[in-house]
Order: C-alpha cells, then structure tokens, then sequence
C-alpha cells in the first residue's frame, strides 16, 4: 500500500511498500470530459536497492473510473491510457556516480482496455531516445512530466524527463513554475519529441477521469514529493 | 545666417534651404527628432551614434535603449524649398502566424514567431490538482486521504 513518510523534512508517498502499489485520484477538472491537454508533474527520486531493479514497470496515466486501476489485474484496469516507464530488458539500470540513480531507456505509451494491452492501435513505441535518469537519493529529485492530448490526428504523448547523470535537485519552487508551463525549462531536463496514438475511443469505452500511477517492485521504492495535474487545455 | 545654440550639446546644425539655395533656418541637431508619419524618435539627432551629422541623416537609428531601427531606406538629402527631412524606418513588428506549434497545443506558454519578448500567456478556469503530501502524517496509508487542493475525490490506493 502506498504511505506517507517523512524524508528530509518533507512527506513524500512511497510506492513499493508492497510489490504492486498503485493509486488514483481525481483532479477537478477531469470531472468535465472537455479537457484537452493535460499535464501529469511529479517530483520524486528513488530509494537505492543497490543493484539493477530488474522486471519493474512504472505506468503512469489516466484511467476511468478509480474501481479498475492498473494493477488489480484481471479484467482491469477498464480503460486506460498513458505511459509505462519500463526499461531496457524492463530492467531500471543502477549508477554509482556520479550520483547513485536508475537509467530507463525505454518508454512505452500504453492503452488498456478491459485488461488488454490494445497493440493494434497504433501504440506510439519506445518515446525514450536517449536514457531517462532519476536519482537514488532523497537529496536528488527530478521531475517527471507526462503531456496527454487529445488532437484530431489522433493522441499524442509527450513526456519531460531528466537526462542528466548528476540528477541535479529539483525544488519544489522550480517545479511549482515548470509544471504549468507547456514548454519547461528545468536543468537537466528535457522534452522527448511528441509521438501520435491512434484514436482512443472513449464515448465508448469510456471517458478519462482519473489519475492512475502503478509501480509493480518493491525494490527500489519510488518517493514522489510532488503531484501536480494540470489542464494545458 | 548667424546663428547660436543656447544649448550645452555639442554638434552639427540642419539647415532648411529656399529654392534659391539659401539657407533660411537651422536646428540644432540636439533639437531635430527624426520622424515620418506614424513615428516619431524619442531621441534628438545628436545621440543617434554616427561620426558627423551628415551620417546621421543615414536611416541607422541606434538608441541608447533595446530598440534599433533598420535601414531599410534610401536616403535623400537634400530637398531644396522645403525644410530638410529627417527620416527613420519601421519599428520591428511582433508576429506570430502560429505554424511552429502542434495541433492541438495550449497557448499559455508559448513562444514563437518573432519581436516578441515574452510568451503567450492565457486563462483558465481549471486550476491544476496538486498535493504534496505535507497535509498528512508520516506512516500513514495513502487510501483515503484527501488534502491538496483541485481534487474532486480522495485517493485509492491498493497494496
């Protein structure tokens, strides 16, 4: 289960208490169906397990609904879309310098339906060009952007990740700023070039409502400082 | 035509020339803004940055500001029955014909085209959810809770 704990003087939720962790939430505006644009922010960093996290996933994205969630396996979740932070091999590769963090070099967008992974649908590949890198120590917080908008050619994700090997420290000031901004600017990271899903039909498999985030490991733990939803448009 | 400046610039005269060719009036050039019809410089002649005042009458209008003035023009000098004509060229415009974005992208934040010096920046009527957890108490399970602000429900969360 997912719980509050005190590091550094901050409460951060930590994901990998159990080895399925999971959660939702509405953000206020998702209760309307009209959004266009929104934004998922995270400020988070890593526990260090002292090796490779290897068979890890993190998905992050919307579902409908918060009775199915990614994760409760079966049949669930009902309809979801996003994307699922899994790694080379689904294998969070282990740094030791220049700061302790985990590499992740490969990102898929994913859409869910009734506990299917729709692969004909025109899903958007590996979004990760180079190696997303987030810190192992309480002290090294990136951000983690997901950009999803409904476009007429279809859906498009988009995401905002650190690059940096030294995982510089993200305030929370800074992210505060950056997260609304459609293109950020925070050292270290970047925007990995948009990438177009095919049509998701929600009137008929329904609408997006809710925030949804699995993490399946319980080593490393993910410590997430900051959660920030935003309707770009 | 004896003439004096009372002011403490120094610098070069304009003269107004009749069509005989007689100079009938001069200025200053600390008393001379150049100026065409829709603009007029808010700098006199003697601080636009040229080595004579002959240089000056040139359309290369540098201010001691952030704006510079193109030399787009053709000089003409001079204009003999009329006064002399000081000129300037169009001030850079702000554009923006919206190409360089994605289908479907937000306005607030953007920032293309050219001259303008800050992003676009719009209004909305949905602030975003966020929650960064310092509402609750160290240990405590993730169901349930509801702080933060823009949520429309509580968290659920499964082990």
């Amino acid at each position: 289960m997912p719980t509050i704990q005190t590091v550094s003087g901050e409460n951060r939720m930590m994901l990998g208490n159990d080895s399925n962790d999971r959660f939702a939430r509405q953000p206020l505006f998702m209760q309307s169906t009209t959004w266009k644009k929104l934004r998922i922010g995270l400020r988070l960093c890593m526990a260090d397990s002292g090796g490779n996290a290897t068979s890890c996933s993190l998905h992050v994205g919307i579902s409908h609904g918060n009775t199915s969630l990614f994760g409760d396996g079966g049949s669930a979740p009902s309809h979801w879309i996003g994307a699922n932070y899994v790694g080379n091999f689904n294998t969070f590769s282990r740094q030791s310098s220049p700061v302790v963090g985990y590499g992740c070099s490969f990102v898929a967008g994913e859409e869910w339906l009734n506990g299917v992974l729709l692969t004909g649908n025109g899903g958007a590949g590996d979004l990760e060009p180079s190696t997303w890198v987030i810190g192992a120590t309480d002290s090294n917080r990136t951000c983690l952007f997901l950009d999803i908008l409904k476009a007429d050619s279809g859906w498009i994700l988009q995401y905002f990740r650190n690059t940096d090997t030294s995982a510089p420290d993200v305030s929370k000031a800074t992210f505060d700023a950056q997260v609304i901004v459609p293109s950020p600017t925070i050292t270290g990271h970047s925007l990995v070039p948009a990438q177009t899903w095919g049509t998701v039909n929600e009137a008929t498999n329904g609408y997006f409502d809710h925030l949804n985030i699995n993490w399946n490991h319980t080593s490393p733990q993910f410590k997430i400082s900051d959660i920030t939803v935003v309707k770009l448009a | 035509m004896a003439i004096t400046s009372a002011g403490t610039v120094p610098g070069g005269w304009l003269t107004t020339i009749n069509s005989f060719g007689t100079v009938v009036q001069m200025a200053h050039e600390s008393k001379v803004y150049s100026s065409n019809d829709t603009f007029t410089s808010f700098f006199p002649v003697s601080e636009v940055l040229t080595g004579n005042t002959a240089s000056k009458r040139e359309d290369i209008i540098v201010l001691t500001g952030d704006v510079v003035l193109r030399d787009a023009g053709t000089l003409v000098f001079p204009t003999f029955g009329g006064a002399v004509a000081t000129f300037c060229n169009e001030v850079d415009i702000a554009i923006d014909d919206f190409e360089s974005y994605t289908d479907g992208e937000a306005v607030q934040g953007l920032n293309g085209g050219t001259g303008w010096t800050d992003f676009w920046i719009n209004r909305f009527d949905a602030p975003p959810a966020n929650d960064d957890f310092e509402s609750y108490s160290n240990g405590a399970s993730v169901q349930g809770l509801n702080g933060g602000v823009n949520w429309g429900d509580a968290y659920v969360a499964r082990p």
